[in-house]
């Protein structure tokens, strides 16, 4: 990705502007609260040169901001002028529309390439926060939009934006009363641009990325017993890497993309292993004669998180892998929690909780043992973090089938999936930033 | 190498001398210590012989009676020539007496004159003592006068002063306690004042105490934290139109984190215009101010 900044003369102006006049404070103005709501902007539509191009790359941009719930966007139709210059932007008409930000760009089409263009804009200071061209194409405009979106996420809200990532999930189409498609599919994080990895008459399970984003390991049934399967995304090489009888379920990458944590019963009781790639051993980490599965690597692959109900009731705990140390995470007496997931900086765990009004995900901060149901679905599963931690990907099972949903960490802002007509879509898991 | 032999040379060449002149220097002292002849000066004394008239003339009748003998003896011989002589002598005598008369009275006038002159010398000195007595008293007089003017000049001084001091005093003590008094109305005019500015700044902060609530409560309602789960706090520094808009926001103390001032910044603009009193005495004590933006989670 190539980047230019854009000069920004109009800052340096407002910047000796605010040099002058220096005068003592009178008093200070304590402020210790705000309001809880997500950032007003206005992405004003891009002019292109070519009214051909394929993708809206503003309605991409303020998709992306608006489905993070940490922004409102402005709809195009309530905008009262479409500027894509700088000297174009009469301030004093957004200021009246108590518009604090707004982006502004264009889309140059040239020689099968589509260059674009945007300013991220303080209307208040008439400041250019940030600016850049990018060169795009035609083909690849959704992913340069989703870039921008990362920009002006992280130019506002101080963090990294997880827009320009890719998810992947497992597809079910219903052919017949008894025959069924599975599909394990890729797609941009907002559900467009699907890519079908694999498909296969029996069922597909548990996707997961490789820490650097260049292959899935999964679960399939195709040999009618469980396999590990590890394939790489652009080649489509496949290779099973844990098969045999009994389980073979729930891979887990290591941090370091070297070994695989899996559930495995090839010793008779599903416990959790792990394998080490390169050379193909298996190292078995628990022994407990109760089930222990879906494990998980804390960030610093230092821990593994696993489901077992070896209390009685399917519960989280958390092995030390340096001094083999087990610990107990959850405890909640009247339901159950399963399928745990490390937030990117460790800080949180998401997971399935089940109570009387059916599966939810959770969040369990890990500091202070608060633990937030942040979805209300009956039938809620798969939890998987983006890697900015910002949000929470999952599947939910209403009336219109199982779809994909997103929920931010705290549990404010829910937002469903696009999803392909007529099939359902579980097992979500969301990729690693792109490179 | 050689140095030294030439010092040694010239050593020895001064201790030859020096014992030389030691030598010199021995005799000389001998030659000075032999006892010494000492020839008394030629003396020629020098008798003095007071010419007295009286012995003068006693002399020469001594002498006169020498002659007469010797006369007597040479009568003879001489007779003649003796009336002769005797007519020479006495002429001479009486020249001489005539002489000695004239001396005489020249000795008797000269002494006269002396004792003319001394008299007059007396008379003089008398005279010049008396002037100088006179002088001397005269001097006195002028001097006790000038004492006793002076002491009269200044004991009117004296009084004067006193006068004058006195007045001063009264002077002095008439403006003091007028000073005293204006003192005291202007002390009053200030405490009077001072309370009335006191209870003017009061009800102004009171008043300012409000403004800057509501300005508060318009800048909670649109300051959105971008980053809830840390704890950041920054400081921006604001300057207000009488009309309550921002004229300008100036980030004095950042939190650290551009997402976090942008949006206090955003917030001080989006909840104008900030409430402000119209009255311009009282705007003027808060045209100027920091935020503090500090949410507590």
């Amino acid at each position: 990705m190539k980047k230019k900044i854009l000069l920004s003369v109009c800052g340096l102006l407002w910047l000796s502007a605010a040099a002058v006049g220096a005068e003592e404070a009178q008093f200070d103005v304590v402020i210790d609260k705000g309001v809880e709501k997500p950032l007003p902007i206005a992405v004003v539509p891009f002019r292109a040169n070519d009214p051909n191009m394929p993708v809206d790359v503003a309605a991409v941009i303020s998709g992306d901001l608006e489905r993070s719930g940490r922004f409102a966007p402005m709809p195009p139709q309530d905008m009262v002028s479409r500027p894509a210059d700088f000297n174009e932007i009469h301030f004093d008409d957004w200021r009246r529309l108590s518009m604090p930000h707004m982006v502004i760009g264009k889309v140059d089409a040239a020689g099968g390439g589509a260059d674009v263009e945007f300013r991220l804009v303080d209307v208040y200071t008439t400041r250019q926060l940030t600016g850049y061209r990018l060169n795009s194409s035609p083909a690849r405009l959704r992913f340069t939009a989703h870039q921008i979106a990362d920009i002006i996420y992280e130019q506002l809200l101080g963090q990294k934006g997880a827009f320009a990532t890719r998810i992947a999930y497992v597809t079910v189409h219903k052919l017949a009363a008894d025959k069924k498609q599975y599909k394990l599919e890729i797609a941009d994080a907002d559900g467009y641009n699907p890519q079908v990895l694999l498909e296969s008459p029996q069922p597909i399970l548990s996707p997961a990325w490789s820490p650097d984003g260049s292959r899935i390991a999964y679960v399939s049934f195709e040999g009618h017993n469980s396999a590990i399967y590890v394939q790489d995304i652009s080649t489509g090489r496949r290779e099973a890497v844990a098969a045999g009888e009994g389980i073979n379920s729930a891979p887990a990458w290591s941090p370091d993309g070297t070994r695989l944590a899996m559930t495995r019963s090839a010793e008779g009781n599903p416990d959790i292993y792990v394998l080490t790639l390169a050379d193909r051993q298996f190292q078995r980490v628990t022994t407990e004669p109760a089930i222990d599965t879906e494990p998980v690597w804390s960030p610093d692959g230092g821990r593994l998180a696993f489901t077992s109900d070896r209390g009685g009731q399917p519960q989280i705990y958390e092995k030390d892998l340096a001094n083999s140390q087990v610990r107990r995470i959850t405890f909640n007496a009247g339901g159950y929690n399963v399928r745990p997931r490390y937030s990117p900086d460790g800080n949180m765990m998401a997971m399935v909780h089940r109570d009387d009004n059916g599966d939810h995900i959770a969040v369990l901060n890990m500091k202070s043992g608060q633990y937030n149901t942040v979805t209300s679905g009956r039938f809620d599963e798969s939890p998987s973090f983006a890697p900015n931690g910002s949000m929470i990907i999952y599947s939910t099972t209403g009336t219109g089938g199982t779809e994909l949903a997103a929920v931010s960490v705290d549990g404010r802002v829910r937002q469903r999936l696009a999803s392909p007509a007529g099939a359902e879509v579980r097992e979500p898991a969301w990729g690693p930033f792109r490179k | 190498m050689q140095q030294p032999r030439i010092d040694r040379f010239q050593a020895f060449v001064w201790a030859v001398a020096l014992h030389v002149a030691a030598l010199i220097l021995l005799m000389v002292s001998l030659h000075f210590n032999k006892p010494q002849v000492i020839t008394p000066p030629s003396s020629r004394v020098m008798n003095a012989v007071a010419v007295d008239q009286n012995k003068v003339e006693a002399e020469i009748n001594k002498l006169r009676e020498q002659d007469q003998k010797k006369l007597d003896q040479q009568k003879a011989l001489e007779e003649k020539r003796k009336a002769e002589e005797k007519k020479i002598e006495d002429l001479k005598q009486e020249q001489e007496k005539l002489k000695q008369q004239k001396e005489e009275e020249q000795k008797r006038l000269k002494e006269v004159e002396a004792q003319k002159q001394k008299q007059e010398e007396e008379k003089a000195k008398i005279e010049a003592e008396k002037q100088k007595a006179l002088a001397e008293k005269k001097q006195l007089e002028d001097e006790k006068k000038q004492a006793e003017e002076q002491k009269r000049k200044a004991e009117a001084d004296k009084k004067r002063q006193a006068e004058e001091k006195k007045k001063a005093l009264e002077a002095q003590r008439r403006q003091e306690a007028e000073e005293l008094e204006k003192q005291r109305q202007q002390e009053l005019d200030a405490a009077e004042k001072a309370r009335e500015a006191q209870e003017q700044a009061k009800a102004d902060k009171s008043l300012i105490d409000q403004y800057a609530a509501q300005i508060k409560d318009k800048i909670e309602g649109v300051f959105i934290n971008p980053v809830p789960e840390q704890d950041l706090s920054c400081k921006i520094f604001v300057r207000l139109s009488p009309a309550g808009d921002v004229l300008e926001a100036k980030i004095v103390e950042s939190s650290g984190n551009p997402a976090f001032d942008q949006q206090a910044n955003t917030a001080v603009f989006a909840a104008q215009p900030l409430p402000v009193p119209a009255d311009p005495r009282v705007f003027d004590k808060m045209r100027a101010f920091n935020f503090i933006f500090h949410p507590t989670r």
